[in-house]
């Protein structure tokens, strides 16, 4: 099977152009295109019901999209039956075969695909060793345990070496510990494949770990896509900014813009840069982020970006989150890591300061 | 103390009940074997213990013939229906939900609830005319009869096996390159088994227990066993009635028990 993984080390690129679906009168998808590059583990993240899963299944093949084109390696797939596409999908639920055993639900798709008993039982042992359950194959599937059925589930899929491998929340019913260990799993699963895995998940943490690039959807349309970086602190819109992770937002007035740069006065007066989306040029008054670890509690002082007073402490072991009451009357949240133990140097009802790193705010486009 | 209080078993009055319908329900099947092992030729004189009834039955030819006609009638009636009932099984679940489909059930199971004189009047009058027209007056109609209505019986199981099947699993072997063939024999067949067994052989006992629409619906020299029973009842009656309803009970147990061991194995 060695020689075969080189051979599928191009993972295939999924083209979506103009992607529409409607399910009687709920429109779940609307007018979606996106590129996902080979070898790349993509991610579709957003709330339940922002398309995402049927994204996926139009890619899978299980839907037919009303509108619009699904492209693999420029072919187009469309119109495909699933059984026709070299695509292979990780279920939510594992839907492994409860009347076969461990390696005859790994062997399931190569044994479909017509091929020698001697190369499935091949392929069915490398597999086992990849997914660490050698000698476990004559097992009923019934008999394992979730983090294991997990584990031939994506053998299963991994075994017929699809061109792209789609991946259906698959780790949502795992515990904690074993989806964290679960992630690095597939990371280390997708770099040694290099099958293209397409992730879909709710979960940002999930996606922020383990994801080349990451798609953020809602209602039906793509929001941003980018690197975790990009989308984490380089949010385009409110939605993106609010989903991922927490964050403050803040009203500003745009004074002058250079570049991709724009000098703005936020309501206590104070004049800071901020970065805006390369598709908009800002004017007026327009909306900026700052997430809770960019920013710095300190004693008040005349260069303070803003000014309040502390409103609530809430520790939280690595960090205390600091709720300021700004001046202004909105509310300001500070994270600041906990170097020492103790207190973190102030109270309820102190007057501080906050200061912002460097180069942190982002103007969102709407 | 509260459940003790709630259970069924403390209810004033249960254990009358149990013991009433248990004797209600195999006292008389008690009897019935028991005076299949008369030496006398009374139904009801005890005369010693004797299998001669046993031996007398099944060298009866008519006997034989019946049995025969019987078996061979229910295997190929419960063949047909549980696999018309399978197809009938697969159409109203794989489907989306759509109006008329409870119609259909209905359709479905309308021997359930037609009385069967009403059917085995209807089947008689439609069959008398075939035969004229065709000439054919073989096991033929009575096979056709008992097929329609063995449907409902092994409908029902495959059904309920059919609803609570995770649909996920036709769908994971559609994505692992199976064709929709291919999905129906290595997937939804094989988890159907024990459905399927469990309609073949509801069906194949409701067959073989059948009186009414037999009597009508056959020809001369088509006795079945329980019309055979039934025949024999008009006439003078000695115990190897007994000793034929012995074997009948006998062999409807077997089925029951095989069919329990299977399932159990299968878990």
């Amino acid at each position: 099977m060695t020689d075969t993984r080189t051979t599928a080390a191009h993972g295939g690129a999924i083209g979506l152009h103009g992607i529409k679906k409607w399910f009687g009168n709920f429109q779940a998808v609307d007018n979606v295109s996106l590129d996902i590059r080979s070898n790349e583990f993509f991610t579709l993240l957003g709330p339940s019901g922002c398309g995402k899963t049927t994204l996926l299944r139009m890619i899978a093949g299980f839907e037919l999209p009303t509108e619009g084109q699904v492209l693999l390696d420029g072919v187009d797939i469309s119109r495909l039956l699933p059984n026709q596409r070299p695509v292979n999908t990780v279920f939510q639920n594992y839907a492994l075969f409860p009347h076969l055993t461990v390696a005859e639900n790994i062997g399931f798709g190569l044994k479909m695909l017509g091929k020698s008993k001697s190369e499935i039982d091949s392929v069915v042992k490398d597999m086992l060793k990849l997914v660490h359950l050698d000698g476990r194959g004559n097992n009923p599937v019934t008999q394992l345990s979730g983090g294991q059925q997990q584990r031939v589930a994506l053998a299963r899929a991994l075994a017929p070496r699809p061109k792209v491998l789609l991946l259906d929340e698959p780790l949502s019913a795992l515990d904690l510990k074993l989806r964290k260990s679960m992630q690095m799993e597939l990371k280390r699963l997708q770099l040694e494949t290099g099958i293209t895995f397409v992730f879909v998940t709710h979960d940002q943490e999930e996606a922020l770990t383990m994801s080349d690039r990451i798609a953020v959807m809602s209602t039906g349309t793509v929001r941003q896509v980018g690197s975790p970086w990009d989308i984490y602190d380089r949010p385009a819109e409110r939605f993106v900014a609010d989903f991922i992770g927490e964050t403050n937002f803040l009203e500003v007035d745009v004074l002058s813009v250079s570049g991709n740069k724009a000098r703005v006065r936020l309501s206590s007066g104070s004049e800071i840069p901020a970065t805006f989306p390369g598709d908009v040029t800002p004017s007026g008054k327009v909306t900026i982020v700052v997430r809770p670890e960019h920013a710095r509690v300190t004693a008040p002082a005349a260069g303070s970006v803003l000014r309040g007073t502390v409103h609530d402490i809430v520790y939280l072991g690595t960090d205390t989150h600091l709720h300021i009451r700004l001046d202004d009357g909105s509310g300001f949240m500070v994270r600041q890591q906990n170097a020492r133990s103790g207190d973190c140097g102030f109270s309820k009802g102190d007057s501080v300061g906050i200061d912002f790193s460097d180069d942190v705010a982002q103007i969102l486009r709407d | 103390m509260f459940s003790r209080r709630y259970d069924l078993r403390s209810q004033p009055g249960f254990g009358f009940i149990t013991l009433f319908t248990f004797f209600a329900l195999y006292l008389p099947i008690a009897a019935l074997v028991i005076y299949s092992f008369n030496d006398a030729e009374s139904l009801s004189q005890w005369g010693g213990f004797s299998s001669r009834w046993f031996v007398a039955a099944w060298n009866n030819t008519a006997v034989q013939d019946a049995a025969i006609r019987s078996l061979v009638i229910a295997l190929w009636a419960a063949l047909l229906a549980t696999t018309a009932a399978m197809m009938a099984a697969l159409a109203t679940t794989r489907t989306q939900p759509y109006r008329g489909l409870t119609f259909k059930y209905a359709l479905i199971n309308q021997p359930l609830m037609v009385p069967e004189i009403v059917t085995a009047v209807a089947l008689l009058i439609v069959f008398s005319r075939i035969k004229v027209w065709t000439g054919y007056s073989g096991l033929g109609y009575l096979i056709v009869a008992h097929t329609a209505f063995c449907i409902p019986f092994a409908y029902l199981p495959i059904r309920a096996r059919l609803e609570s099947m995770d649909l996920t699993l036709e769908r994971a072997a559609a994505d692992l390159y199976a064709t929709p063939w291919m999905t129906f024999r290595h997937v939804t067949l094989p988890m159907l088994r024990p459905a399927i067994i469990a309609g073949f052989m509801l069906a194949f006992v409701i067959s073989l227990d059948d009186v009414v629409i037999t009597e009508f619906v056959k020809s001369g020299g088509q006795d079945t066993l329980p019309t055979y029973m039934l025949g024999q009842l008009r006439r003078e009656t000695t115990p190897e009635i007994n000793a034929i309803a012995t074997v009948f009970l006998a062999l409807s147990t077997a089925l029951v028990v095989v069919f329990f061991f299977i399932n159990k194995r299968k878990q």
